[in-house]
């Protein structure tokens, strides 16, 4: 009960704006979905054409099965979570969660116990008394959360739930709502722009950009193996770092030029075929902060780069620090063990552990790793 | 320092001479309702008189004056007016300000153009379609023409724009209300307070209002108390009486005292605080 499934969905607004283009997705029963993407990607747009706040301009769009086009919002039982949480202002705590079951003609003793159960879940018995504008932020956003909660729905959508928090409320309500889905085991459509929100809480995400699905993927998937630079980019923080190079091969070894530089590649991580046909092609190499590792050996080796520091950010277990390398940004982080010794303007020498580095074609920004059939999809577009 | 003292000492000035101002004709009403015919001709006075009494049985005894039909038919006019106008206006604005259908644009023009309208260019074309549908010395032409009120529209569409978030209308959706009832139960409420400033105004209008009532009543147990007022004002040289002029006047606006203090309650500022975080 609750799967939710999206076949080549397009949305486009009069006018002729393109909002989503193409957009397949397969959304489990009881899984937790998140959508990620930059302001302005469409995601929230897929939200509320599930909720169907928002027509389909053409494709298909089932819940449960059943294609739900035409079906109002009020038939497809499905809940939903708004940024601005949308309360109902003259009405108490109490009756905004009693709203959706008023309607739907439920006994006033259930109404009363599925509130009082719902109030006692979020922490909101204190407050079922107290209108809207008498609650902090915290406790309107619960309010939100338990007006969808009451009524069971087959699937929950939130669409930036945790925007309007401040950061040590985000942490905690992040954790609630984690919490939430697992106890409820129901279908969750989580809509954020923050990669930290999606990481820490999704089965499954969704990157979207621009209105086309970039990738779909469990996190740790998108972490590893990013189909493209913009995911690459996107999910991690710091961000991963972009080094332009080029592939070369010396006898048997394949390695990157950057400069002077020779870095070798593993060829456990890349196919011999797929390297084949980069060759004495321009790549993007790209590396997460946490893989570049720094040379504390006193003579010239050929495969590091030597780079200066620029700012260090001790974060207590790590230290993060601008590197710049000729002129382009580079972020590493490293075990905090290294930050008494390292300072601006220190001439540090560093290279990326071979095992964990992407590469991509300049080009069309697609990662050497991605699987061929993932790069026909991509051509489609 | 003192130059700021002094500043507020002329603004008080000012502010009690323009209250005066306005508040002296309330008085003079007053006390003019208490002193006999006699007495008003000789001039002002600053203290009541003893025929108040007086002045209010001739008035309710005035054989030729309906008064308690006068308040009845004033109180339903103005009452179904203030309804109507209030809820059809909500209604209109809500229809434009939340759906988005072809012609929306056009259809705002067109009412912001009948605003631009004055009653008295179209009164004569009313009155003759009045005639033509049977509706002349009845009460309806008075108050069903409130369901098209392009001045109470427009203030509620500016208060709507200002004070009704869309997605608490997205949220009754999702709750599984139908459009109409998120209308009565959702929009309503929240727009109390503009719909009580709407519902004063309308109500003191059509409470005033003589020149359509003129035009359409005929009978004496349909009139309105603008209409007997000015009857009994125009009452020959021997019945004349001023005393009842003035306790009519009297009797006339208390009425519109009750249904300010009434409605001023819902007047409060931000029903809508707390609803959605800007």
């Amino acid at each position: 009960m609750g799967d939710i499934v999206l076949k080549d969905v397009n949305k486009v607004y009069p006018g002729g704006i393109r909002a989503v283009s193409d957009f397949n997705l397969e959304i489990k029963d009881k899984e937790f979905m998140v959508i990620v993407g930059p302001s302005g990607c469409g995601k929230s747009t897929v939200l509320r054409m599930i909720a169907g706040l928002e027509e389909v301009t053409s494709g298909e769009l089932y819940i449960n099965g059943e294609l739900v086009n035409q079906v109002l919002p009020k038939e497809r039982d499905i809940a939903m979570v708004f940024q601005n949480y949308a309360l109902y202002p003259h009405m108490t705590v109490y009756k905004n969660l009693a709203f959706a079951l008023t309607l739907r003609k439920v006994p006033k003793d259930e109404i009363d116990r599925k509130v009082r159960e719902t109030a006692r879940i979020l922490e909101l018995e204190e407050v079922l008394d107290r209108k809207p504008k008498a609650l902090s932020g915290g406790q309107k956003q619960r309010v939100a959360l338990g007006r969808a909660m009451v009524r069971d729905p087959q699937a929950f959508l939130l669409d930036e739930p945790l925007s309007n928090l401040d950061a040590k409320l985000r942490a905690s309500t992040r954790t609630e709502i984690i919490k939430l889905h697992n106890k409820l085991e129901t279908t969750f459509v989580y809509v954020t722009h923050d990669q930290v929100e999606a990481m820490t809480m999704a089965d499954r995400i969704v990157v979207m950009k621009d209105g086309y699905i970039h990738q779909v993927g469990n996190p740790q998937d998108l972490y590893e193996a990013p189909y493209n630079m913009f995911v690459a980019g996107f999910i991690g923080t710091p961000q991963m770092n972009f080094i332009p190079t080029r592939l070369k091969k010396d006898d048997t070894v394949y390695y990157l030029e950057i400069d002077e530089s020779k870095i070798i590649i593993s060829e456990e991580r890349f196919s011999r075929d797929v390297l084949d046909s980069y060759l004495g092609k321009e790549l993007v190499l790209g590396v997460r902060p946490e893989d570049i590792v720094e040379v504390l050996d006193h003579e010239e080796r050929l495969d590091t780069l030597k780079a200066q520091v620029e700012v260090c950010e001790h974060m207590g277990s790590e230290i993060i620090v601008y590197i710049d390398y000729k002129g382009q940004n580079i972020i590493a982080k490293f075990d905090s063990d290294r930050k008494t010794s390292m300072k601006p303007n220190d001439e540090i020498r560093i290279t990326f552990k071979p095992n964990r580095i992407h590469l991509f074609d300049k080009e069309s920004e697609i990662s050497l790793l991605a699987n061929k059939a993932n790069m026909e999809k991509e051509e489609s577009y | 320092m003192t130059l700021r003292r002094i500043n507020k000492f002329l603004c008080y000035l000012i502010l009690i001479l323009l209250s005066i101002l306005c508040l002296f004709s309330f008085y003079l009403l007053i006390i003019n309702s208490t002193r006999a015919h006699s007495q008003i001709q000789k001039g002002f006075s600053f203290t009541t008189g003893d025929f108040f009494v007086a002045n209010l049985k001739n008035v309710l005894g005035n054989s030729e004056l309906p008064i308690v039909k006068g308040i009845r038919n004033s109180l339903i006019v103005s009452i179904l007016s203030a309804l109507l106008a209030t809820y059809f206006s909500v209604l209109t604005a809500f229809s434009i300000h939340i759906y988005d259908f072809k012609l929306k644009k056009l259809a705002f023009t067109f009412i912001m153009m009948v605003m631009m309208i004055p009653p008295q260019v179209s009164a004569l074309g009313f009155v003759r379609w009045m005639g033509r549908l049977d509706l002349i010395d009845s009460l309806i032409p008075l108050f069903m023409p409130s369901v098209a009120s392009p001045i109470v529209f427009y203030f509620m569409m500016a208060y709507m724009q200002s004070n009704l978030p869309k997605a608490v209308i997205e949220a009754a959706r999702m709750d599984g209300s139908s459009e109409f009832r998120t209308f009565n139960l959702i929009v309503l409420p929240i727009m109390k307070p503009a719909i009580a400033v709407q519902a004063i105004f309308t109500f003191v209008s059509s409470w005033n209002n003589y020149f359509i009532p003129s035009l359409i009543i005929r009978s004496a147990d349909k009139k309105t108390l603008p209409i007997l007022i000015a009857q009994l004002r125009s009452a020959d040289y021997l019945k004349f009486d001023m005393g009842q002029v003035y306790m009519l006047i009297f009797l006339a606006i208390i009425p519109i005292i009750i249904v300010y203090i009434i409605l001023s309650k819902y007047i409060v500022r931000g029903v809508a605080v707390g609803s959605v975080k800007e």
